[in-house]
């Protein structure tokens, strides 16, 4: 692990989360495409049986979704733990998760069995070991699908070899407000490097926070493709942070109003729909980034960004929420943490 | 074309393929798309063969190195453009075709990366750059596995020390060598 670079404060302001997954499948069983509901529960029964004799995670929460669930399930796809495949057939998916929620293993996604790390902040390092370490556990227990010349076996071709990915979400709002998005995708397509927008209406992206991720999975080392995607995620980084140095020198007047408008609307607010909410939290967060705004700690508001989104309320409301009520919780959710600090 | 040949000379009698006369000296053996085909010819049937002039002209001395290189040139696009119907070449474990498999990128279970080896291997190649996995190996299903390229690496360590002339080091690597080998025998 000699080639991480240790990061600071710096780059935990502009990156969210980090996140590293994996893809693995067991024997003899069929992919997603050919999987009936038949073997779809013997995935779940033989990945139940291998964690619940091993140490460190037979304690996590096993999560059965039915098709009448679909809020759970959706719920978890807001939090980024399940993927958009699962929203089409929750009657297949199962998740172990542990009590933080920064370790998971969501069984019939898209492979088998797809083991997420998460981290706070600019953290691919901690985010692998979370995820290295589960894997190696299950596969103590579990025989997966592995070929000695294509590696780990996945369902989509283009995963196949370490079957990993890794993730970090960056808000850059000033990158896009210099219109600098558009070349910096264009050099990251041509290191293999993904960057998409996280929340879209319309395909228009909302709150500029975009997923930055590495797309190559085989002729490298699992450390090699993380340290890649970090060198590259530090760039975007660098960049972000020097308009923000810039932004600070020259007084901004534009930057100051949106956010502290930002904050006096959220204080008094009634009525808060979805895409309101997060370019709200979005402009805070800038407030934050610029140290305009002291008070309000970034990681509360990075999880309020989850704990904003509609499945998210509704699980905690009555059954027959419907969309006003939902805004209505919103706005007040979002007032009573802002007033809190 | 889109043959292989090879001409054998034989003694014994046979009779032409083609004017049936007996006395056919030239044997002539065609893969054509994957079939083998085999005919005799006598002297006077092979002599007016179309594609065995190449051979005779190669014999006379008359055939110029550029012709060579255009035959074998046409010779290699055929066989880079086999045109194959995609949606016949089916996965026996599960269904899939590779025609499915083109379209979407994903494939029904394992056994599809046996059958459609050859798609995948291009796509990687195209994709990743690469098509040979050589991150980390599970380590309880595939020990002999792990040993192996433990002693790639080892080797290669070996030949290194030994080009720069250190012997010492080479010998413990050596030892370690040797330590692994004997685990997996």
């Amino acid at each position: 692990m000699s080639k991480w670079i240790g990061y600071n404060e710096k780059e935990d302001i502009i990156a969210v989360t980090s996140s590293v997954r994996m893809y693995r499948n067991i024997q003899n069983i069929n992919f997603l495409p050919k999987l009936d509901s038949d073997n779809a529960s013997e995935v779940i029964e033989k990945t139940k049986d291998a964690i619940s004799t091993i140490d460190g995670i037979s304690d996590y929460k096993f999560i059965r979704f039915n098709e009448d669930e679909l809020v759970d399930v959706q719920r978890y796809y807001e939090k980024h733990l399940i993927g958009r495949n699962a929203l089409s057939n929750p009657k297949n998916i199962a998740m172990f998760i542990n009590n933080d929620e920064d370790i998971s293993i969501a069984i019939n996604e898209l492979d088998h069995i797809r083991i997420t790390g998460e981290s706070e902040g600019f953290n691919l390092r901690s985010s692998y070991e979370k995820c290295n370490k589960t894997d190696s556990l299950i596969e103590s227990n579990l025989d997966y699908v592995f070929s000695e010349r294509y590696g780990y076996i996945t369902t989509v071709v283009n995963d196949t070899g370490t079957g990993l990915k890794g993730m970090v979400i960056v808000h850059i709002p000033l990158i896009v407000r210099n219109n600098l998005l558009k070349n910096i995708k264009q050099m990251m397509r041509e290191l293999s490097i993904s960057v998409r927008p996280v929340y879209t209406i319309d395909n228009k992206c909302i709150g500029d926070y975009y997923i930055i991720s590495s797309t190559i999975t085989t002729g490298m080392t699992e450390e090699d493709i993380l340290v890649d995607l970090e060198d590259q995620v530090f760039k975007i980084i660098s960049i972000e942070y020097a308009l923000l140095q810039k932004a600070k020198r020259e007084n901004d007047k534009e930057i100051l109003d949106k956010s502290c408008r930002a904050v006096a609307l959220i204080k008094n607010s009634v009525i808060i729909p979805i895409e309101e909410g997060i370019n709200l939290i979005s402009n805070v967060r800038l407030g934050i980034e610029m140290a305009i705004i002291n008070d309000i700690d970034i990681k509360v508001l990075d999880k309020l960004l989850i704990k904003i989104q509609p499945n998210n309320i509704k699980s905690r409301l009555e059954e027959d929420a419907d969309e006003n009520d939902i805004n209505l919780e919103r706005a007040r959710l979002l007032r009573e943490e802002l007033n809190r600090t | 074309m889109n043959f292989n040949k090879r001409i054998t000379l034989v003694k014994d009698v046979m009779r032409c393929d083609r004017c049936g006369k007996e006395g056919a000296t030239v044997h002539i053996v065609k893969v054509i798309k994957g079939k083998k085909v085999e005919s005799w010819l006598c002297n006077e049937c092979a002599q007016k063969d179309q594609e065995l002039n190449m051979f005779k002209a190669f014999n006379a001395n008359e055939i110029s190195v550029d012709d060579m290189i255009n035959e074998l040139a046409g010779y290699l696009n055929d066989i880079n453009f086999v045109p194959y119907d995609a949606s016949k070449i089916v996965c026996k474990n599960c269904g899939t075709t590779c025609e499915e498999y083109k379209k979407t990128g994903i494939v029904g279970c394992p056994e599809c990366y046996r059958y459609f080896n050859g798609d995948i291997e291009y796509d990687l190649e195209k994709n990743q750059g690469a098509k040979v996995h050589i991150g980390k190996i599970p380590e309880r299903a595939c020990k002999a596995l792990i040993i192996k390229r433990k002693l790639e690496t080892l080797k290669e360590e070996l030949n290194k020390l030994v080009k720069v002339e250190e012997y010492e080091k080479a010998a413990e690597v050596r030892d370690k060598i040797k330590t692994l080998q004997e685990k997996m025998n």
